[in-house]
Formats: C-alpha cells, structure tokens, sequence
C-alpha cells in the first residue's frame, strides 16, 4: 500500500496499483510449515521421536497403538485427531498410555499448529516416542508437515491390494509402510507383493511391513521402526 | 476436500502481502499433482471464498506441473500426471520421483482502475 498508505512495512509489496501484477511464488501452506519446524525444534528440545500415523478410516490406527501402548505404557504419547467424539484417546488410555484428542470438528486432516498447541496437555517425562494418529483420511493429511521425523501409512488388508497408486501422495511421502490385518490374509485376496512393489515403484526408500495386532505379528518391528530408525523427512533423514 | 482453507490460505498470503484487501482480477497457481489439492474443487470454491472475503471476482489459472521422474532401469527421464503406467522406455517400476507436491502461490493482478 506504501504510495497509498505509507506504510513502510518492509514485509509488504510496494506500490501495488490497481492493475499491477504482484509477484509472489510462496508456498501456499508456508505458514504451516513454519509451526512445523517450530514443533519439530521442540520435539529436539523434549528428546522424543515423532511419528504422525496416517490410513483410511478403519485400517486399524488405534488398534495398533492400543497394542503398542500395551508394550511401551509411559513411553508413548499419542495425539490424535478425529472429526467427532474422543473416543480414540480414551481407548488408547486405557490401553496404558497418556493420550490427547484433537477434534477437528469437521476438518480432514491436523495442522502443525492444532498439534503444537496440545503438547503442553501432555507430560512428556519420560516419553520417547510420540506418535500423531492422524484424522482417517489417505488424501489431505498428506499435504501437512506437522514436525515429525517420519510418517507411517497404514494398509489394511480389507481395503484390498490396489490403493497404492489411486493415492500417491501419501504412499511417496510414507518412510515406513504397514499393511494392517495380516490375520484376516486367509480369507482375502490381497496380495501383499503387489502392494509393496507398487509402493517401492513410487517410493524406493520406503520400508516395509507387515502386521497383526490382534495376533501380535510384526508389532516388535513395527515398534523398533518408530522409535528408532531415523525417518527420510526428519533431521535425521 | 479441505480446497476451501487453502482458498482461503492464498487470499489471506496476498491481504498479507499487499496489506489491503483490494479487488482483484486474477490469482496464479501452481499445482503440483501431488500436492494432495483437487484443483478442480478449488476452481469450484475460489470464487466465493473470494468474494465472500472482498476480493471481488478474480479468475483463478493454475499451472499443472507434471511429475518428472527418473528411471532406475534404463536412467531415462519421463513426466507423468500419474503413476499407474511404468517407465516407457524399458518397462520399469524401478523410479525416482521428482518433484509433483507443488502448491505455490505464483502471483495475483489488482483490477484495474477503469474496471472497478
């Protein structure tokens, strides 16, 4: 507004009169981003991994952290985002871990900010891995850095053996695959294979597994995974 | 499905930008086709938000960038929009992705005087 206003704000553009053509070339979610590396520089400070957990409604993220909770109790934290209802982290509490939720009332997917904002509900003493179970959705959380180290995507073997390339975005951002329900492969035709070479074909780094939680099968690996290995999109990457 | 917070995302970096909420008479887009935003929906609801905010009724163009990738097999380089076909040149899976998750605000026009 300067020529208009003068205003000598340095952050604004100069003299934009009417049929004048700013320049911009931001990154649209830029101001996400930033609360996104302010989130993972308190994550530094705290010493504790971060994984933000994202699937399809019912491929079965609460159901592995209730297994995981069980395994690790004090040691995990868990956000996690629903549209409605805290259903989520009352099942992940009682499981034995501390848990948050983040209603998003509508929205389909958490921002850093909302996650940023939360922590401070949780005592992080003790904690080494946190995980951000995200809103159930393979689309939009896709597109939000909330700070982690890595982000895990989820599979389950009910939703069948060609998502991977009708949602890309998530499947090349993915550090580390799960296909979730391995115990129901029996009664299924899904191919396991198919799954993990299409995701390799988007993604050559991604690792992959397998896992049950109602049998148990592939949660140790899973656990060591995010608690441990250094993720591609985090500081260690 | 959350075209509208990014609609309004874009008209809330320019009133930032220009320090005003002014009429104006286009936005430019680029749009990576993995950057998660249906571009389609955001043609939809740009308009409204647009308005709804007091930025009058600019035309919305967004650049489509395709996806650059290179081959692991053969070392070809192809761009695709999507990923359901392999490498073109030898048939491989094998591939590095480059790019695609664009969503960048490139640049927005203030209506000119004798227009508004």
């Amino acid at each position: 507004m300067c020529e208009e206003c003068g205003c000598l704000d340095p952050g604004k553009v100069l003299l934009p009169r009417h049929g004048t053509r700013i320049d911009l070339t931001i990154p649209v979610l830029g101001a996400n981003q930033d609360e996104a590396d302010g989130n993972r520089e308190m994550f530094a400070r705290l010493g504790v991994r971060v994984v933000n957990l994202i699937s399809s409604p019912g491929s079965g993220k609460t159901t592995l952290l209730q297994a995981l909770a069980r395994r690790l109790g004090r040691r995990m934290a868990v956000i996690v985002g629903d549209p409605r209802t805290d259903r989520d982290a009352a099942r992940i509490r009682e499981a034995g871990c501390q848990a948050v939720q983040i209603e998003t009332r509508g929205a389909c997917h958490l921002d850093a900010r909302g996650v940023g904002a939360r922590i401070g509900e949780l005592d992080m003493s003790g904690v080494k891995l946190l995980v951000i179970e995200n809103v159930g959705n393979l689309v939009c959380p896709a597109g939000y850095d909330l700070g982690e180290h890595q982000k895990v995507v989820l599979l389950s073997t009910p939703e069948g053996d060609d998502k991977v390339l009708k949602y890309p975005s998530i499947f090349c951002k993915a550090s580390t695959l799960a296909i979730t329900k391995i115990d129901l492969l029996e009664h299924l035709d899904f191919d396991c294979d198919r799954v993990e070479t299409e995701c390799r074909s988007l993604n050559p780094h991604v690792a992959c597994l397998r896992v049950s939680a109602r049998t148990g099968e592939g949660i140790e690996a899973l656990e060591a995974r995010m608690a441990g290995v250094p993720g591609r999109d985090g500081e260690e990457g | 499905m959350h075209e509208i917070s990014i609609a309004e995302d874009i008209l809330d970096l320019i009133e930032r930008r220009i320090g005003d909420v002014r009429k104006l008479s286009e936005v430019e887009l680029r749009i990576g086709p993995l950057s998660g935003v249906c571009v389609d929906s955001l043609l939809f609801c740009f308009g409204p938000v647009a308005a709804r905010k007091g930025f009058g009724d600019p035309v919305l163009k967004v650049e489509r960038p395709l996806v650059e990738i290179l081959c692991e097999s053969c070392h070809e380089w192809y761009r695709v929009d999507d990923f359901v076909d392999p490498c073109p040149f030898c048939g491989s899976w094998k591939r590095e992705i480059v790019g695609g998750d664009e969503l960048q605000l490139l640049g927005a026009t203030l209506l000119e005087e004798s227009d508004v």
